[in-house]
């Protein structure tokens, strides 16, 4: 990380630093020894850039969610998901990773103005890029691939029926901590087979419905679309380097998305062949497991 | 850290772990600003990040004779240094309040980073530096900008506000200056 890379870490880190300092103001007590437990957290793993780094992890909203102590964890930022988890565990506050990435923006423009740190970048219009980037866009629409939409989508779903089970039991008496997954176990629970019913039908199967015209058979024409454009520009020797390298990375990007998805659809799957597990996985208590795999756990 | 290099690396990081009234900052305080005033180094982009020198601030100079003040026969006026690519968004505080508007309405509440970007290209900052802020692939940031210029120009389209066909970032950047 060069200097620039250290600037933006900090900056951003006391974006979150005024976050807390409102959750202080509404009455939450955090100690000093959990702020430089968050501080280091924040510094030393370079949070920053690795929110930002990925083109598909860059696309979602992001929250941190915190114990402050033990547990920080970067998952999705829909409200309704946050509050969820933050009902299984009443330490848990969470933090708005976008809104502390948009005023970091803001205040790295303007202490780029003041000590004149960059030379401003001369750039010239690229219609014929904005071509490329326009049709595939269209193919993209055509085949229903908005990965933000896709995984808010799954959110709320996990969102809605966790609050459906948790009016079903005391839910946050039965959370646990296993192999990294903060989960609840519902196995000694008189009406589990309802529980475990009311999480398949309320969030399996809808998700399994949700990223089904990803994975099923027909998936792969659309998808057959899609890698026919990138090889035609491939192959196209007066292609300038700018649409190149955009096909490049979008290629990246479109077979990552692929992998996840079926990944995703597997783990469903598998949930929803199991008729005896009682256990609920909430959330990876790996920090940056989300970035690795943005979709809620089967 | 992953690539820490004794000496070079982690100056700023170090300077603020170290330092024990730091846990509560809000703001880069004198010793992170006074990092910042030696020539510090990108590496995404090696011409940047660099001082320039008095000479190559006059060769950046570009003023703007020929277009902004074309009509203007009053040799007394006021000459400003012009932003380096496409001409930038000249609006009136009215002119930007509407494009805020629409660019709320096509980016929901949960889109502030990308709204952030956004508005600083029409402040005239270009993808390429934008890129480089975020800490995100220029390539990104062109397919964020296409399509809100895309929903927000069919958005004016719709509600009868005429912008011609406009397709690049650019292209919407000029037709509203």
């Amino acid at each position: 990380m060069d200097q620039y890379g250290e600037l933006l870490e900090i900056v951003f880190w006391h974006q979150l630093n005024k976050q807390f300092n409102s959750l202080i103001k509404n009455g939450y007590g955090i100690d000093d020894e959990s702020r430089v437990i968050f501080k280091n957290f924040i510094l030393k793993n370079e949070v920053f850039r690795k929110v930002t780094e990925k083109d598909l992890i860059d696309s979602l909203p992001l929250s941190l969610v915190t114990d402050l102590a033990e547990i920080q964890i970067i998952t999705h930022g829909l409200s309704e998901w946050t509050s969820a988890i933050k009902k299984l565990n009443e330490k848990m506050v969470s933090l708005d990773l976008d809104q502390a990435s948009y005023e970091a923006f803001e205040v790295v423009e303007k202490l780029e103005t003041e000590y004149q740190l960059t030379k401003r970048t001369d750039e010239k219009d690229d219609p014929e890029l904005f071509t490329v980037i326009d049709h595939y866009e269209t193919l993209c629409e055509k085949s229903d691939r908005d990965f933000s939409t896709l995984i808010e989508t799954l959110f709320v779903l996990k969102s809605t029926a966790l609050n459906k089970i948790g009016s079903m039991f005391q839910i946050n008496k039965s959370v646990r901590y296993s192999n990294d997954i903060m989960m609840v176990d519902f196995e000694k629970e008189s009406n589990r087979n309802s529980i475990l019913e009311v999480y398949k039908n309320e969030f399996c199967e809808p998700a399994k419905d949700a990223i089904g015209h990803l994975v099923s058979a027909t998936s792969v024409f659309s998808d057959s679309e899609i890698v026919q454009f990138f090889n035609d520009i491939e192959s196209d020797s007066g292609a300038k380097q700018s649409v190149l390298d955009f096909v490049n990375n979008e290629k990246a990007v479109f077979y990552n998305f692929n992998r996840m998805t079926r990944r995703f659809n597997a783990e469903l799957s598998r949930r929803l062949n199991d008729k005896f597990n009682y256990d609920l996985p909430i959330i990876n208590l790996n920090s940056f497991s989300f970035l690795e795999f943005p979709f809620p756990s089967a | 850290m992953a690539g820490h290099v004794e000496g070079w690396y982690c100056k700023m990081i170090k300077s603020c772990s170290e330092c024990p009234r730091s846990a509560s900052c809000t703001e880069p305080c004198d010793a992170i600003k006074k990092l910042l005033e030696p020539e510090i180094e990108s590496t995404k982009n090696d011409a940047r990040m660099t001082f320039l020198d008095p000479g190559e601030i006059e060769k950046n100079i570009k003023i703007d004779v020929g277009r902004k003040f074309e009509d203007v026969e009053d040799l007394n006026v006021e000459y400003f240094q012009t932003p380096a690519g496409p001409r930038s968004i000249d609006s009136s505080p009215e002119d930007l309040r509407i494009i805020k508007k629409y660019v709320d309405v096509v980016l929901r509440s949960d889109q502030k980073k990308l709204k952030g970007r956004f508005l600083s290209f029409l402040r005239c900052n270009s993808m390429v530096d934008i890129a480089t802020r975020a800490n995100v692939k220029k390539q990104a940031i062109h397919k964020q900008f296409y399509n809100i210029v895309k929903k927000i120009h069919y958005r004016m389209s719709d509600e009868k506000v005429q912008l011609g066909k406009t397709i690049t970032p650019y292209q919407f950047k000029l037709k509203l200056s």
